[in-house]
């Protein structure tokens, strides 16, 4: 037997699976690998075969994926997206970039949010409520001209309309079913529109020097 | 409303970081991948199989997050046969055979690496060699016969022939094979 069939014997031996300690590393290694590769060109031929359709593996394999390579949960990914989209609204909103981590940016927004009205308080004076355009007057030195209706009510609110529209301040009060109308100052631009007012309501200026001051008592018949 | 999947929807899945795409390429491919692998080493037991199975997905997935694949089931199958090979040669190190695996003497990645892109330039070469010359096709399949374990002379009385004549074919196969081969074995040589 020459070197060359000598070889064949070892490349055949090793190719079906055998040890043959006498055969060179370069014949080992490459009848290793073609025994490889012709094993996987036969399983590839039968890839489609019945026999390969097996029912889907353990899924703790499956687990240890995911722990291996950081994949996620679509709930998680969601919710990390939206603490991320979040977190750049939050960065945008600082113009001068704080340096600080997301958590801490939240933990700073949380606590603003808690004491921001207290801050408020403090910081920024209560604005005043905006007053109805009526001025106290004192209430009676001057004679007080009585109403008597059915609806003391809808009364008074027409008169304090009708003398609100001609710029009159007046003041309106409700004391034990009676309606207190009192006006300091009756002057305006349109005294016709006063006159007739009054008139409607069946009421007269006071002679002077208290020709500008007007006090009615409406009550119900 | 449940998603519809198909592979390439999959795969964006995987490169968003999602589990949902790889557990439908799993239930898709995983028991097929177990078939092929049992196919390709009879005797491989179901733990080290799962085993293959498990890395053969994590590299699958780390490499589908690089760049995106045209064949979804042919570069798993690549990729599940490199880990095959890669199992293959951490239990059985080149310079020994099967059943004589001594545990001080496990190759380096590097090794293993060279190793893996002998084999696959050999499949490219085993593939050259099917389309280029005549009988190939008779060569490879009696090659397998000897891989599969029958002996030259079951391998005669299967194909008719005399226990020499069929002796001298697989030597001749084996030199009509060695110009496809050099050049992967020159190649990984160089590393």
């Amino acid at each position: 037997m020459n070197q060359e069939d000598k070889e064949t014997e070892y490349w055949l031996a090793v190719l079906s699976g055998q040890s043959v300690p006498d055969a060179s590393p370069e014949i080992i290694r490459e009848a290793q690998a073609l025994r490889m590769a012709l094993n996987f060109r036969e399983a590839q031929t039968l890839r489609t075969a019945p026999e390969f359709r097996q029912k889907p593996p353990n899924p703790k394999i499956l687990k240890n994926v995911f722990k291996a390579t950081g994949l996620e949960p679509e709930w998680r990914w969601n919710l990390k997206n939206i603490l991320k989209k979040i977190s750049h609204l939050f960065q945008s909103l600082f113009i001068w970039k704080l340096t600080l981590p997301f958590p801490a940016v939240i933990m700073g927004a949380l606590l603003l949010v808690t004491i921001s009205p207290v801050i408020m308080q403090i910081v920024i004076p209560p604005i005043p409520k905006p007053e109805p355009n009526i001025i106290a007057i004192p209430k009676t030195k001057y004679p007080v001209q009585e109403l008597i209706v059915s609806n003391p009510q809808a009364t008074a609110e027409a008169l304090t309309i009708g003398l609100a529209k001609l710029g009159i301040s007046i003041t309106l009060v409700k004391e034990d079913e009676v309606w207190k109308v009192g006006i300091a100052d009756l002057s305006t631009d349109n005294p016709d529109a006063l006159s007739t007012l009054l008139q409607k309501h069946r009421l007269k200026r006071l002679p002077p020097p208290m020709t500008n001051h007007l006090s009615v008592h409406i009550s119900a018949k | 409303m449940k998603k519809q999947w198909d592979d390439q929807s999959a795969i964006n899945d995987i490169r968003a970081g999602k589990q949902e795409g790889a557990t439908y390429l799993f239930n898709k491919y995983g028991g097929r991948l177990l078939g092929f692998f049992q196919k390709s080493f009879s005797g491989l037991s179901n733990e080290d199989a799962e085993d293959i199975l498990q890395n053969t997905f994590i590299r699958f997935i780390n490499q589908v997050r690089k760049e995106s694949p045209q064949n979804v089931s042919a570069y798993l199958f690549t990729i599940g046969k490199n880990e095959c090979y890669r199992f293959f040669l951490k239990k059985f190190p080149p310079d020994t055979s099967p059943g004589e695996n001594d545990e001080n003497n496990i190759p380096s990645n590097v090794d293993i690496e060279r190793e893996i892109s002998f084999l696959d330039c050999l499949a490219k070469a085993l593939k050259k060699f099917e389309k280029t010359e005549k009988n190939a096709d008779k060569c490879l399949e009696i090659l397998t016969l000897m891989v599969e374990g029958w002996s030259i002379k079951e391998i005669a009385n299967k194909i008719g022939r005399a226990y020499g004549a069929t002796r001298e074919f697989l030597s001749q196969c084996r030199k009509k094979l060695k110009p496809y081969v050099q050049p992967c074995r020159d190649d990984t040589n160089k590393w």
